[in-house]
């Protein structure tokens, strides 16, 4: 018998008993798509935080002077940094913990001294609510975060506002040290990074910082690459460099354990989901030996006609591939369509990041994923159809002939 | 193996022991039988005396116990499940008493699923199907149900499957055992028809002695042996 016979009369046979079949064809619809909408949704989970952790830092290298070690960083190790491949950008920085007056009001939080041209680096995309960012070369001006500016604590009937004096003190190893300075700008909410809160934070050029802190060497230096893969290089290149005299902090071991988190998660949703599949394989299964013994008499006809055993479980297999093969692809376009409708809706729920904005939920439907799907549900069909098909070829010709 | 001999089935000292549990069933016991080639033979007997088993056997659906059987001189005992199969599908049509028919298929497609199990493409299949469904007067029918079909015609439908193929051999296992006087009348002259136009054995299995006397040769079976026969017609 031709393949296309067989196909043709496997579709007959499963249009006859139309319900059962659709019934049928269901279960493995409902099964591969779930595993699509289930998986995607993981993918696209792990892509969107993983996307979210970059916006935060994750992509940031910190590497400071280890404790006791007298090493002093300079514009020279800036430029010895900045050269290792795959380094985008190098900021040094001061940072302390500091209390700011404004108005007689007393804020806590921390002074960030950087490069204000650099500090899209740390908050990637923060803006400025009021006033302008100060110029690179100053000593005597600052921006603020918007906790700074408006406390939340405070009735902000006495608000901050640009051009006004801000007095800050700050702690460091050598005592508390107090400036003036004149606000030139504030930004709007940011929320934090991995390593800061922008909106507690005063923003200080470093001549400013200096003048502040009296120190002459960086503190610290911020190392920014683009491709998260790359951070582990680069740490190494740093501690070539460096060896003991430096601690080098990293997010991407936080980055790594969340994305594993999520991995693993998906792997967890798209087991139950397979689940699911295979007991809709069992549906298959059970149709099948119902539908061999109802058609006893059809497979007692089929041999006598010259039909080989291996002919009638091929035809009987058939039956249940096509099974799987249809609710399969059916499945692909309601697992497409789960995703994008989960995806819109969840988004809702997952809300973190600057202003605790809704995220955009992207699932991720990858043509693997597809492929990968619709060839399980088809095994699935074909290995719950081989018990099935097998007794059927194993049913004796004159006995099923003499069956009613 | 093929052989050019005068018999279309040649069944020599053939056994069939069924056994259900300890208990055993002998059907055929040493059951001799040669059917000449173009020959149309009706077998009768009361029941249990292995007239079915013996048309099973000779159309090689079901293998005898011991016992030598020879389908158009192929020697059938030690083939294979798939030989045996093309045997069926080449040499053999059957016609049963409750036609056998697919209900979900027209008649066309019944009386061309043979030629599809042999892997005929789908316009020459159709074409033999409509030419076997005109031999037996039925050509008006080929798009209906076997449901929308009396029983009558429905067996004609049968009986055109059968042919559909150029067997050379014919087994009918009580063909008109469910129809009324007026279409057994049809599907025995039909029967004797295509025996004479093709040249096509014919092996009917049958309780009524009015089709057996349509045929050349009766033969009379008891307890799965030849009791006796009759040459009706030479």
């Amino acid at each position: 018998m031709r393949l296309l016979d067989t196909a043709r009369y496997a579709f007959s046979a499963l249009r006859e008993r139309r319900g059962r079949s659709v019934l049928t064809i269901l279960g493995i619809a409902i099964g591969s798509g779930l595993i699509i909408a289930l998986v995607s949704m993981g993918e696209g989970i792990n892509t969107t935080v993983t996307g979210r952790l970059l916006l935060l830092g994750a992509n940031n290298i910190i590497i400071l002077p280890a404790q006791g070690s007298n090493i002093q960083f300079t514009d020279a190790d800036v430029q010895r940094i900045s050269v290792i491949p795959e380094v985008t950008a190098v900021a040094p920085f001061y940072s302390a913990v500091a209390e700011f007056y404004v108005g007689g009001v007393k804020v806590s939080g921390r002074i960030l001294g950087i490069d204000p041209l650099q500090l899209q680096i740390i908050f990637p995309g923060i803006k400025i609510l009021e006033g302008e960012t100060p110029p690179p070369t100053s000593a005597s001006q600052v921006s603020v975060g918007y906790k700074v500016a408006f406390p939340p604590a405070v009735q902000t009937t006495s608000k901050l506002y640009v051009g006004q004096p801000i007095v800050i003190s700050a702690s460091t190893a050598g005592g508390i040290k107090t400036g003036s300075f004149t606000v030139t700008g504030i930004y709007d909410r940011f929320g934090a990074s991995l390593f800061f809160d922008a909106d507690s934070a005063v923003v200080m050029p470093l001549p400013a910082a200096r003048k502040l802190l009296g120190q002459t060497s960086y503190q610290a230096i911020l190392v920014n690459t683009e491709r998260i893969e790359a951070v582990d290089y680069i740490i190494s290149e740093l501690e070539r460099m460096y060896g003991r005299s430096v601690n080098i902090i990293s997010p991407t071991t936080i980055l790594q354990t969340v994305r594993s988190i999520i991995a693993s998660f998906t792997i967890f949703l798209a087991l139950i989901a397979s689940v699911s599949l295979l007991v809709a394989g069992l549906g298959i299964m059970n149709t099948m030996i119902m539908s061999v013994m109802e058609r006893t008499r059809e497979i007692g006809i089929l041999r006598s006609i010259g039909m080989t055993r291996r002919e009638v479980l091929f035809t009987f297999l058939f039956e249940a591939v096509l099974t799987g093969l249809v609710g399969g692809l059916i499945g692909l376009g309601l697992g497409t369509l789960l995703s994008i409708g989960f995806g819109r809706y969840a988004g809702n729920f997952l809300r973190f990041g600057p202003q605790f904005e809704p995220l955009p939920l992207e699932p991720a439907i990858t043509p693997q994923l597809l492929i990968g799907t619709l060839l399980f549900a088809i095994l699935v069909g074909s290995l719950s159809g081989l018990y099935p098909a097998r007794r059927a070829a194993q049913v004796d010709p004159v006995r099923a002939l003499r069956t009613e | 193996m093929e052989t050019n001999s005068q018999y279309a089935i040649i069944l020599e000292d053939v056994w069939k022991v069924y056994r259900v549990g300890k208990t055993s069933y002998p059907a055929l016991q040493g059951l001799t039988l040669r059917v000449e080639r173009g020959e149309m033979l009706s077998v009768m007997g009361p029941s249990g005396s292995g007239k079915s088993t013996l048309l099973h056997i000779a159309g090689t659906l079901d293998r005898p116990t011991s016992g030598r059987v020879i389908i158009e001189g192929i020697d059938v005992s030690g083939l294979s499940d798939a030989e045996l199969s093309e045997v069926r599908n080449k040499h053999i049509g059957f016609v049963f008493q409750s036609f056998n028919l697919i209900n979900r298929l027209s008649a066309v497609e019944n009386v061309a699923l043979p030629l599809a199990v042999r892997g005929v493409s789908y316009e020459e299949r159709v074409e033999a199907a409509l030419n076997a469904l005109k031999l037996v007067g039925l050509d008006g029918a080929a798009g209906k149900r076997p449901t929308e079909l009396s029983g009558g015609e429905q067996q004609r439908v049968a009986i055109a499957r059968a042919l559909v193929g150029n067997p050379r051999i014919l087994l009918a296992d009580e063909p008109t055992g469910n129809l009324d006087s007026k279409n057994t009348e049809i599907i025995v002259s039909l029967l004797r028809e295509i025996n004479e136009r093709l040249g096509t054995t014919v092996v009917i299995v049958t309780h009524n002695p009015e089709v057996a006397e349509k045929c050349d040769r009766l033969v009379r079976l008891r307890d799965g042996r030849v009791e006796s026969e009759v040459v009706l017609h030479a």
